[in-house]
């Protein structure tokens, strides 16, 4: 006897043909539009879907709190500015190494923070962060200081090239995330953030289970981080400041805390939004903070909660019970 | 054949001396009952032998190895398993989920159908097979118990410290627990339980240890310690003098 | 000139402390991470510039305004935004940078982006030996210090004091005592709100006012109460001293660059070796 839990839509296959018919509209559609800006919005936006992905992953479900995840993915950006200027790397090797470095950042970070709980782990991160983007500013000669590093060589020449590799890196840590969370590695990191010393009791060792947690959470910003690096042609203090760390946890509160998929909406919309409004220019920052609070304070399991509220109503008739963070 | 010895342990908190230089034995297949009024220093004790607590001093001896001070899942590994006061489980995962973690978490490579297949005899076993799917934080009380019963079981442990495992519970639901308790005995494994109200240990205990102030009192079986002045006094002494001075 | 960096130090971490003093209260008695903290320090600062330099009140009768009426936004903030979320430290977290960030652009498009400079309550300085300094500096210290022995009073003394200690211990057993816990919360709130506002203020005369200069004291704010500890008011205030004092010695030795560094560095190296301050008691 088979456990099935209650999935929208129930049917297996029905959500197979969905994601076929999804993956082949990802990849006809530059065919049908050639629009090179739109193109570039939606591979920005799968970038930063892949680092909303990681935050949810460290913060959501393991329930550490990270107010620095910009961290990682400049670790993998430097990097590659790093490198580029040294040696002659391939790029998937050094989108690679760039994941790994952030990896070993996690190692440093993470192991000395293991013993923090709550919001002092919060502020160690914040703290951690804000010295490299310091540090980042104020050795020049490392780092480029506020210019950065230019002219870093381009990975893949044209957009559309660039489209479908965004869009693989992206399904890629979807997969390998969705694998994770359902599995039993899944299962610890939700019991630990349910209940740590419970979590203990049971026999894991949570220790290891935050380092390979936060090491995971870290690769996938990493490599968002080095390709980026390689798409922009160059990296600035930008990628390590609090901006990103913002736009990150926006995103995901957004789309939806503690879901696979939110997280991706909330990236897409938000990035469309902020590229798409630039009429309203100075507005935007007035306009985007205001609404992650007003959703907070309306609907804290973002709009992916709201979404699957309703779809559940118009499905099965009435809401499921009263739980309005239930996992996907 | 003794399996835990406990000598010496002590351990305070600032200036209160919470359990002073206890030394007891448990052999296999024992029950043994831990009881004291309010304060004596029993979950200290559960605390500390399941790795919560770090003794001030003193030695845990278990198979050979003395684990006072490990990390508690560490200790969990090699095979003591522990249900907390106020019945703790993981609110928001299903029982069937509750149970998976914490049987993986030490059998890391079960495959999926033997990993479910054991689940589902635990469950069977502390009578919540019908229940896999609920959600652990819609449980009522005794279920909740049961759960953590079952989850304890699930680590595959050959002692288990059960602390108050039937507060709270109506008559028949502690029946039905106290019957999970013996039914666990029967099956080899090794009970220490904490509990204050006596009658509860007389059903089920073959031997009790009574604590007052951190220190060990009185052991022996249920009937000489029921008996015991000492005891006596230690439960019911200070509120005769309460009565006395109103 | 190393006496009177030292001295200046002291004197700027009187100031620091008066603002985290703010930010203890908050984190004390609500329980609760306001990365807003900064922003009410930006407010303040940029009140006190726009009444004294057009209007041209009375630098001190500008600071009681300005306190009085980030007083009031913070209660109005308590009771829209963080009361419906206060349960989720995360979700309060992320509520108050947003309006950090929103407030910030607001301040941006009010009062554009050059750097202004509000004109000192009391002009000259005076000299002892080698040392020159500025009234205005000292001033500001004694008043910063002065409202932190206020409140310092107040929670000891006064029913609303004790009140907000008892919610601070016991939330749960103060409502069953009967204390009207959400009022405490907002007084606290705007309370530690108006003392960031009132930090503003006294170092407006002093330092460059822009809308993004609340970051940098907030982050030093959490550095002073984690090391010093939460409820323990001196441990706040010695740890404010010691900031100033770390804070100007790096930038004379080293370089300005690098002085965000040291709050950080500070904060972490407090809470790797002892995760709960070192003064005082653990906030959660």
């Amino acid at each position: 006897m088979r456990f099935k839990k209650d999935k929208i839509g129930g049917n297996m296959a029905f959500r197979l043909v969905g994601l076929l018919l999804l993956l082949g509209l990802i990849a006809v559609f530059p065919y049908l539009f050639a629009d090179q800006y739109f193109l570039h919005v939606v591979i920005m936006a799968n970038i930063i879907a892949m680092f909303a992905l990681s935050w949810n992953l460290i913060s959501g479900y393991m329930g550490l709190v990270n107010f620095g995840q910009c961290m990682f993915f400049g670790a993998g950006a430097y990097l590659i500015g790093f490198l580029t200027k040294a040696y002659n790397i391939s790029p998937p090797i050094g989108i690679l190494l760039g994941g790994l470095a952030a990896v070993l950042l996690s190692l440093i970070v993470g192991i000395p923070c293991l013993r923090l709980r709550g919001a002092y782990y919060s502020i160690a991160t914040l703290g951690f962060s804000q010295v490299l983007f310091t540090l980042s500013l104020a050795l020049p000669k490392i780092t480029g200081g506020e210019e950065g590093i230019h002219g870093i060589p381009k990975f893949i020449q044209s957009v559309e090239g660039n489209y479908y590799f965004s869009f693989l890196l992206l399904l890629l840590s979807l997969g390998a995330l969705t694998l994770l969370l359902r599995s039993r590695f899944g299962k610890r990191f939700i019991s630990i953030r349910e209940d740590e010393r419970l979590s203990e009791a049971a026999g894991i060792d949570t220790s290891r289970c935050k380092i390979n947690g936060t090491a995971i959470s870290a690769f996938v910003a990493g490599v968002a981080g080095a390709y980026f690096c390689y798409y922009q042609t160059q990296v600035t203090p930008d990628v390590i400041s609090e901006g990103l760390t913002f736009s990150g946890m926006a995103a995901v509160v957004f789309g939806g805390l503690g879901t696979l998929f939110g997280p991706i909406l909330g990236a897409y919309v938000l990035t469309f939004l902020d590229e798409y409004l630039y009429f309203l220019m100075d507005y935007r920052l007035i306009v985007y903070p205001l609404v992650i609070m007003l959703m907070l304070i309306f609907s804290p399991s973002g709009i992916f909660g709201l979404l699957r509220g309703w779809i559940k109503e118009r499905a099965y008739g009435n809401p499921s019970g009263s739980e309005s963070n239930k996992k996907l | 054949m003794v399996i835990l010895q406990v000598r010496n342990l002590t351990r305070s908190f600032s200036r209160l001396v919470a359990v002073s230089d206890l030394c007891f034995d448990v052999s296999k297949g024992d029950i043994v009952g831990l009881m004291g009024p309010n304060g004596a220093g029993k979950t200290t004790v559960i605390n500390l032998i399941s790795g919560f607590l770090k003794p001030d001093s003193g030695t845990i001896q278990w198979q050979d190895e003395n684990i006072a001070g490990w990390k508690p899942f560490r200790i969990v590994h090699k095979g003591i398993a522990r249900t907390f006061q106020q019945a703790r489980v993981f609110p928001k995962m299903s029982v069937y989920d509750n149970i998976t973690v914490s049987l993986t978490a030490k059998r890391r490579f079960l495959s999926v159908a033997d990993s479910e297949s054991k689940v589902l005899d635990i469950l069977e076993f502390v009578g919540l097979d019908r229940r896999s799917s609920t959600l652990a934080r819609e449980l009522h009380q005794d279920e909740l118990r049961k759960l953590e019963i079952a989850r304890a079981i699930s680590s595959g442990p050959e002692l288990i410290l059960l602390d108050e495992p039937v507060s709270g519970l109506t008559p028949e639901e502690s029946d039905s627990v106290i019957n999970i308790i013996k039914k666990l005995n029967q099956s080899g494994i090794t009970l220490i339980i904490v509990e204050h109200v006596m009658r509860m240990l007389m059903k089920v205990s073959h031997r009790l240890i009574v604590m007052n102030s951190g220190m060990k009192l009185v052991e022996g079986s249920p009937e000489e310690v029921s008996q015991n002045p000492q005891v006596i006094e230690a439960y019911f002494g200070k509120e005769e003098e309460k009565l006395a001075h109103t | 000139m190393l006496a009177q960096v030292i001295l200046s130090g002291f004197l700027l971490g009187g100031t620091y402390a008066l603002m985290a003093v703010g930010l203890s209260l908050t984190l004390g008695v609500m329980h609760i991470i306001n990365l807003a903290h900064g922003l009410f320090y930006t407010l303040g600062s940029f009140i006190i510039y726009t009444l004294v330099v057009q209007p041209k009140v009375n630098s001190f009768l500008a600071l009681i305004l300005t306190f009085i009426v980030v007083f009031l936004v913070g209660l109005i903030i308590e009771r829209i935004l963080i009361r419906p979320i206060r349960d989720s430290h995360l979700n309060v977290m992320i509520a108050t940078f947003a309006l950090a960030i929103f407030a910030e652009q607001c301040i941006h498009l009010g009062w554009g982006v050059k750097y202004l400079s509000a004109p000192p309550f009391i002009k000259g300085e005076f000299q002892i030996g080698q040392v020159i300094l500025d009234y205005q500096r000292l001033l500001s210290f004694a008043i910063g210090m002065a409202l932190v022995a206020i409140l310092a009073i107040v929670l000891k003394k006064t029913k609303l004091g004790k009140a907000t200690r008892m919610v601070q211990q016991d939330r749960e057993m103060a409502m069953v005592l009967g204390i009207n816990v959400n009022l405490i919360s907002m007084v606290v709130f705007g309370l530690g709100a108006a003392l960031a506002a009132a930090a503003g203020c006294l170092l407006a005369p002093l330092y460059l006012i822009f809308p993004a200069m609340g970051w940098n004291p907030l982050l030093i704010s959490f550095a002073i109460v984690i090391l010093g500890g939460m409820g323990s008011i001196g441990g706040t205030v010695i740890g404010g001293i010691l900031f100033g004092l770390t804070t100007l010695l790096t930038s004379y030795f080293i370089s300005s660059g690098m002085v965000n560094v040291v709050p950080f560095l500070a904060i972490i190296a407090t809470l790797l070796i002892r995760p709960s301050g070192f003064f005082g008691k653990s906030i959660f």
